[in-house]
């Protein structure tokens, strides 16, 4: 129980994150690295306004909003520049982390005395656990919410459409290049929401946060692509949260057994490495070579290599 | 605008002195894939499209949609010039139906889905009310029901979960719902059996005739393209090398359609064409 409870206490403030990587990724099928430095940029401009004496719910909203700003610049990088997203988007979050640093005027900035909306939570009397997971689940219910809806509309549904196929979205009236960038925007300020909370969650900023922090949502991401495989948009979404808390609780369960914290990326690394596994050989993984089922598999991973595209991104 | 209201003095379809070339693998090497093509096409008229692999057909008919933009000439739908305007922002004057369903409906949206994003698209106006209402569904339902498929009832259904005939079927009913003056078939039956293929173009033929809908039909059918349509061009080479109307065509046959063809060119169709 305390294991679920660390996992949903850690997990749920990454849930924005997990969604915004949902977004690019797979509503988009924009491969954007830049969600990682706007949780950083996100999480400085959080910090440096709370040492302002700036209240913890604006601090938060002009946090995602140069979260949104860090997107714009990819989205016209890859718009104007005919520029891939992935290269655009490595070289955003090189950019990012010079620019945190810029915004902070120093590599980590002290919050224990400010106010955040997690001290807010508590002064209602709730624990810090209780408090955490009461703002992480508000904050990735609302984002969970606001997406569904989002994507239900005429314009949602056209963003939707640009990620599915150009193409065929601009012969059906879709100014696709506005879209790549609007979804970009929305993406990258979901992950620095998730930079802002965490901030404020842990109440300090270091610069080094950002670092690897996209394979977190990468792993809730996967996990939830597996648990329903569909596009529709509700199970798609719900599945990620599914899995942010999935992810967490192995984590914690890992730390638990004893294993040292500098094997934490390992076993993210590793947690994605099984999901996917599973995911594409489901429990033929484990056939007994010989049988039906080992051929079945062989057939399967021989006839992904006959269809395996090269992607140039340059 | 009404099919109704539409003005029978000004072309549908004008195409002005357009060329398109596109380099070659070879060092200077340039093909012409559009020579200098003039055409016109009155409002109501299908036009049938044929001519060999490379003869331009497809180049023509991506000029006109937008997805292709010409070196030089212009191209004017409905007596407007939109021949620097984006494909998205044709739309509300040109549809295209594109032989692979992949490319006219997406596979992971519904079928109401798919008709709310032709129905914003035809005004573009995206805005942030919810899609796929009432509305929509009704013009859905209607724009289904003469296929007789039973699609009018699955409009929850994701489009991929359609059979291909299906998904021309859809692509065809979003295509005309939007009400076009101007709608291009680029061999939108040539990937289906010949039962189904003969269902969605004889379908085809009848709501555009009906919507009187200006169209630019490109087939490998000869026969097919002799019996539907209103006139009948030939590309050769990047050329319009034929372009015979209703009076010229009657009584026209395939094989006299192939002999003629190789008396203006001094070529023969290849097999493919002949027996398509």
């Amino acid at each position: 129980m305390s294991i679920l409870l660390i996992g949903a206490q850690v997990g749920l403030i990454y849930g924005p994150l997990a969604l915004g990587i949902y977004f690019a990724l797979n509503v988009m099928s924009l491969p954007d690295l830049t969600l990682e430095g706007s949780f950083g940029i996100g999480g400085a401009t959080t910090a440096v306004l709370l040492v302002a004496g700036l209240d913890p719910a604006s601090a938060l909203m002009i946090g995602m909003a140069s979260g949104c700003l860090a997107g714009l610049i990819t989205g016209l990088l890859h718009v104007y520049l005919k520029m891939n997203v992935l290269l655009a988007g490595i070289l955003m979050t090189t950019a990012a982390w010079s620019v945190s640093l810029a915004i902070m005027g120093a590599g980590n900035i002290s919050l224990l005395n400010e106010p955040t909306i997690f001290t807010w939570v508590e002064g209602f009397g709730l624990s810090t656990q209780w408090a955490a997971i009461l703002v992480g689940a508000a904050a990735s219910a609302t984002v969970a919410a606001l997406l569904i809806w989002f994507l239900h509309t005429n314009y949602g549904l056209s963003l939707r459409a640009a990620g599915l196929n150009i193409q065929t979205a601009r012969c059906i009236g879709i100014r696709t290049e506005a879209r790549q960038i609007a979804g970009l925007i929305i993406a990258n300020g979901l992950a620095a929401m998730s930079g802002a909370l965490v901030v404020q969650s842990q109440g300090f900023m270091d610069v080094s946060i950002q670092t690897g922090v996209i394979v977190v949502g990468l792993a809730a991401l996967m996990i939830g692509m597996s648990v329903f495989k569909t596009p529709r948009i509700i199970p798609s979404i719900a599945g990620v949260i599914l899995g942010i808390l999935v992810y967490r609780v192995v984590v914690t369960l890992a730390l638990k057994l004893g294993l040292p914290p500098y094997f934490v990326k390992l076993v993210t690394a590793v947690v994605v490495f099984a999901i996917v596994a599973l995911r594409s050989h489901g429990l033929g993984l484990f056939a007994v070579p010989g049988t039906a089922a080992a051929k079945k598999n062989a057939r399967d991973r021989l006839e992904y290599l006959e269809n395996d595209r090269v992607v140039n991104i340059t | 605008m009404s099919s109704t209201s539409r003005d029978v003095s000004v072309p549908a379809l004008e195409v002005k002195d357009c060329q398109k070339r596109f380099k070659g693998y070879g060092r200077n090497e340039v093909v012409t894939a559009a020579d200098n093509i003039n055409l016109i096409v009155a409002p109501g008229t299908i036009v049938a499209l044929v001519g060999s692999n490379g003869s331009g057909k497809s180049t023509l008919l991506s000029m006109v949609a937008g997805s292709l933009l010409p070196d030089s000439g212009q191209i004017f739908v409905a007596g407007e010039d939109v021949t620097d305007l984006p494909s998205w922002q044709r739309t509300g004057r040109v549809a295209v139906v594109r032989q692979n369903p992949e490319h006219n409906v997406f596979s992971a949206l519904t079928i109401a889905e798919n008709f709310a994003l032709a129905d914003a698209g035809k005004s573009r106006s995206f805005n942030l009310k919810r899609a796929a209402g009432p509305r929509v569904r009704d013009i859905a339902h209607a724009a289904l029901k003469p296929f007789s498929m039973g699609l009018e009832d699955r409009l929850d259904a994701l489009a991929g979960t359609l059979s291909g005939g299906q998904r021309q079927a859809v692509s065809v009913a979003m295509a005309t719902s939007r009400d076009p003056g101007l709608l291009l078939l680029d061999e939108h039956t040539s990937a289906l059996d010949p039962t189904r293929a003969r269902v969605v173009m004889e379908q085809t033929e009848a709501i555009v005739r009906s919507r009187r809908i200006a169209t630019l039909m490109v087939t490998h059918d000869m026969n097919h393209a002799i019996k539907h349509s209103d006139r009948l061009i030939l590309m050769h080479r990047g050329k319009i090398a034929m372009d015979l109307d209703q009076e010229e065509k009657a009584g026209l046959t395939v094989p006299g359609l192939l002999s003629r063809f190789e008396k203006l060119t001094g070529e023969t169709l290849p097999d493919s064409a002949v027996l398509a």
